[in-house]
């Protein structure tokens, strides 16, 4: 196990090497530069563009530039945004709070959410829960995230008010109320549109797949055989089925989790939820090439480090699974 | 009512956004020039809360690549010697007098410019503000090395800064420049509260700026808001009336309206919504304000050859090199409906590059909407009506005889009046027999560079269409525009000459303007270019923007400027 995790990890530094130098290319080919916008300013001459563009070091061969970004990677910082001129690796840990707590907030409430729903659906299949639950987690399916945060903040902020105060229900967006920075209730008010504008869909998806790994296991034998020893129905279920049905579960979990770091660009747009989806497309707007490729190569970094934790996680729940 | 609307409208625009529609209806004529409405009666005091789109990347104006920052930047670090109101003129602000040559402020040889500040000034940290800030704000802008992309124009002219006393600075300059009153209009830079002139990308004050603006950042979330209170040090007695202002960063447009709707807010930057739906939806709470814009949506006629690997105007363009057939599709272009039908009024009609400002030129179009006379002017030059209702060359001055009348039409994706507009323009054009292949590209190509390849700067187009605007000061943009010598080639890849249009009044025209102090000579140049457009048809300009601002009806003191930003003036703002 031991050498056979070491050997994951060695393996992911060449294929990292080979994801920076894709992504550097990828959003270099991209048309356009960080001062396209600037070039229609009118109170920008040109001189002044050429200047900025030979500071910025733009007309530079392609592997120096290549080779300053990795520098500046390694050193900590990430380099310096084009538009913001602020360090990039501060700009990131601005956002890491917000998109905790939205993506978080949220995953969190799927889980509390989608195995118990799983659990029922797989325990009394076609019964009106079931089907219940079906429809309810296809419609959270289908529906666009765009569309549904739009339809909340049309029922919760503009149609529905308060009885008494008259006051929306919910705020439109935003982390804070202006003077409530700070404040623990007011911060769980802000996040209930968001969070659940997004988990919505998760909360399907999770379910669903919960519910058919559910009913194969009830089917195999060893359930049958614990029935048969008189242990009672929820024993079987929670303890004997659902320990073995979670198993595919954890792999699912670990594969969303980067999205933890990555944001949730459409609910962060539309309940202007600053997180790290924004800054992403933000940068990927103005091709703020320092922030652009930090944001993607952390997020390469992250989705393969969580495929090592699933991989190591699923053997060390499984004893079934056997690492060479 | 208000709500069903206001989901309709959502719903709508979702609709509308999956199938890329537009309906057409009388629009309201809009307001003409500035908005403006007295401070009557109130208390002052109360928060006033923005709503910006996007977030300003920096408050440091001079540091800015787009015009977001400026939306908040006027309210505290923008600031400076003197300010261009809504009628365009200059008038002091810090200075106790714009420098002329009647105050003798400007030397006759026009190389000596005096600035006095006003007594008793103050930093928003409360260290006097001296001359030796302006003496710093040259040093910084005048550095090559400082970082500076916007405003800098002019300042490499000055060669010396003497100050006299605190109050009392003397520039000297290189050579005459026009702009030496405008250059100070954007903000003085403090030096005590900075840093060297080298480092201002990393100054601490580009995100915490002490100005003389009326307000002073309080607190900065990154991608969510920028709070700023009252400056106690505010020069002008008694203001800002307002204790704070809090800038919201909303990028979604429903949830903006949304937030106007519910009193969330009382300045919205550039709603979605056209103006008649907007006081619709919200009659009683606010209202849409429309006012020039500087951006000036045009037609380019390539007069050269495309596609030829020569970017210069030598050979001339086989269909466009023909005038008669760009006073054809001038005649064939229903201006007023694509004003009032298609974009609803949120555009004023425009015939020349000189649409605005103190050079604007009031000049009448030539070929109008006229569909008989386009046919005409294209059976003349040997333009002859085909099988398909599309034209064919049979005696045409440079096409041989089978070219089929078919141009590209070029523009930039992803914004919507501009796609409305060349669908429109390509039924007009179909009408009288001429074909235009809509070729969108990315924003970053159209305004891409030279050594990018861009269609526009090597020269391999037909049509382009896009807005282009400029600022008080209209020489250099002007000059890069239409001067013979600015036609871009590899020689000169930063050119702006993109039509490979060369005539010698123009040219002639653009010296006197750029040479002269007189403003009314300078503007009798303009029109003379403007005229010249007209006449000789290198561009048709089809309409000018307005900038559109939703203001709550609670909101008094307000004035919307084509020279300002949303929020110049804010310390004249006050609840009713």
């Amino acid at each position: 196990m031991r050498t056979y995790a070491l050997r994951r990890i060695l393996q992911t530094i060449p294929i990292l090497f080979i994801i920076s130098i894709l992504l550097f290319l990828m959003v270099r080919a991209a048309p356009g530069g960080p001062l396209t916008a600037a070039r229609r300013n009118p109170n920008i001459t040109k001189e002044q563009l050429e200047l900025l563009e030979e500071k910025l070091g733009l007309n530079d061969p392609l592997p120096v530039q290549y080779g300053r970004w990795l520098g500046e990677m390694f050193s900590g910082n990430m380099g310096e945004s084009i538009k913001f001129h602020r360090p990039v690796s501060e700009m990131i840990r601005e956002r890491i709070p917000n998109t905790l707590t939205l993506v978080g907030a949220s995953f969190l409430l799927t889980l509390i959410l989608a195995v118990p729903i799983g659990v029922l659906s797989a325990r009394k299949p076609y019964s009106f829960f079931d089907y219940a639950m079906t429809t309810i987690t296809f419609i959270g399916q289908s529906i666009p995230v765009y569309w549904l945060g739009l339809g909340l903040i049309v029922i919760f902020y503009v149609t529905l008010k308060h009885p008494v105060t008259g006051d929306p229900l919910f705020p439109v967006g935003g982390m804070n109320t202006y003077g409530k920075e700070g404040d623990l209730l007011d911060r769980l008010w802000h996040l209930v549109l968001p969070v659940t504008a997004l988990s919505l869909g998760w909360i399907a998806w999770y379910s669903r797949f919960l519910r058919s790994s559910m009913l194969d296991i009830l089917h195999e034998d060893y359930i049958r055989t614990a029935h048969a020893k008189g242990l009672r129905a929820w024993v079987v279920h929670y303890k004997h089925a659902l320990s073995n049905a979670i198993l595919p579960l954890i792999t699912l979990i670990a594969l969303d989790l980067p999205s933890l770091f990555a944001g949730a660009l459409f609910v962060e747009t539309i309940f202007s939820w600053p997180g790290m989806g924004r800054l992403f497309w933000d940068a990927a707007k103005g091709r703020d090439y320092p922030v652009l490729l930090s944001v993607v190569m952390i997020t390469a970094v992250l989705i393969i480090v969580c495929n090592i934790l699933a991989d190591l996680a699923y053997g060390w729940l499984n004893p079934q699974v056997k690492y060479e | 009512m208000k709500t069903k609307l206001f989901s309709l409208l959502v719903l709508l625009s979702l609709v509308l956004s999956a199938c890329g529609g537009g309906g057409a209806t009388e629009a309201p004529a809009a307001d003409p020039g500035s908005v403006t409405e007295p401070a009557t009666g109130g208390e002052g005091g109360g928060t006033v809360t923005l709503i910006l789109p996007e977030e300003p990347t920096t408050l440091n104006f001079f540091l800015a690549d787009a015009a977001i920052v400026r939306q908040a930047a006027e309210a505290t670090s923008m600031t400076g010697l003197a300010t261009i109101n809504e009628k365009g003129e200059f008038v002091p602000m810090l200075a106790q007098d714009l420098p002329t040559l009647d105050n003798g402020g400007l030397s006759a040889d026009y190389l000596t410019v005096t600035w006095k500040l006003r007594e008793g000034l103050k930093w928003s940290d409360g260290e006097p503000i001296t001359s030796d800030d302006i003496k710093f704000t040259v040093e910084v802008l005048s550095n090559p090395n400082s970082g500076a992309v916007a405003g800098t124009g002019g300042f490499d002219l000055i060669t010396g800064v003497e100050t006299l006393d605190d109050l009392t600075a003397v520039l000297t300059y290189s050579q005459p420049y026009p702009g030496y009153i405008d250059q100070f209009a954007y903000g003085l830079l403090p030096r005590h509260a900075t840093g060297a002139a080298e480092d201002m990308t990393a100054w601490d004050w580009n995100r915490q700026p002490v100005g003389a603006g009326p307000f002073v950042v309080s607190n900065w979330v990154s991608g969510e808001s920028i709070t700023m209170t009252r400056n106690p040090n505010y020069f002008e007695e008694g203001k800002p009336y307002l204790d704070s202002l809090v800038f919201r960063i909303v990028p979604e447009p429903a949830a903006q309206t949304a937030m106007m709707l519910n009193g969330d807010a009382q300045f919205h930057l550039w709603p979605g919504e056209f103006k008649e739906d907007y006081d619709k939806l919200l009659a009683g709470k606010a209202t849409q304000h429309l006012i020039p814009g500087i951006w000036n949506m045009a037609i380019d006629f390539n007069l050269s050859a495309p596609f030829d690997g020569d970017p210069t105007a030598a050979t001339p363009h086989p269909i466009l090199g023909d005038i008669r057939v760009r006073q054809a599709i001038a005649s064939a272009i229903n201006y007023e409906s694509l004003q009032k039908d298609v974009l609803r009024g949120s555009v004023s009609d425009s015939t020349n590059p000189f649409a605005y400002g103190w050079y604007q030129c009031d000049l009448p179009r030539k070929f109008g909407y006229d569909v008989e006379k386009a046919n005409q002017l294209l059976d003349e030059a040997g333009w002859v009506m085909g099988d398909d209702g599309i034209r064919v060359a049979k005696g045409a001055m440079y096409a041989p005889d089978g070219t089929r009348l078919s141009l590209e039409l070029q523009g930039y994706t992803a914004f919507d009046p501009l796609q409305l507009t060349e669908e429109f323009i390509v039924e007009n054009l179909k009408a009288v027999g001429i074909e235009a292949r809509i070729q969108n590209y990315d924003f970053s190509i159209i305004f891409g560079t030279y050594e990018d390849n861009s269609p526009r700067m090597v020269g391999d187009f037909d049509m382009l269409i896009f807005d282009r605007g400029f600022t008080t000061e209209p020489q250099g943009y002007n000059f890069d525009a239409y001067s013979s010598t600015r036609i871009p080639t590899a020689e000169n890849p930063s050119g702006g000459n993109y039509f490979r249009w060369v005539n010698p009044e123009v040219d002639a025209a653009l010296e006197t303007a750029g040479s002269s102090f007189d403003q009314q000579v300078r503007k009798d140049a303009y029109c003379k270019i403007g005229q010249a457009v007209i006449d000789d048809l290198p561009q048709v300009y089809l309409y000018l923007f307005q900038d559109n601002y939703g203001v709550a009806d609670s909101l008094t003191g307000y004035t919307l400027s084509t020279w300002g930003s949303m929020s110049w003036g804010a310390q004249n703002w006050k609840y009713k």
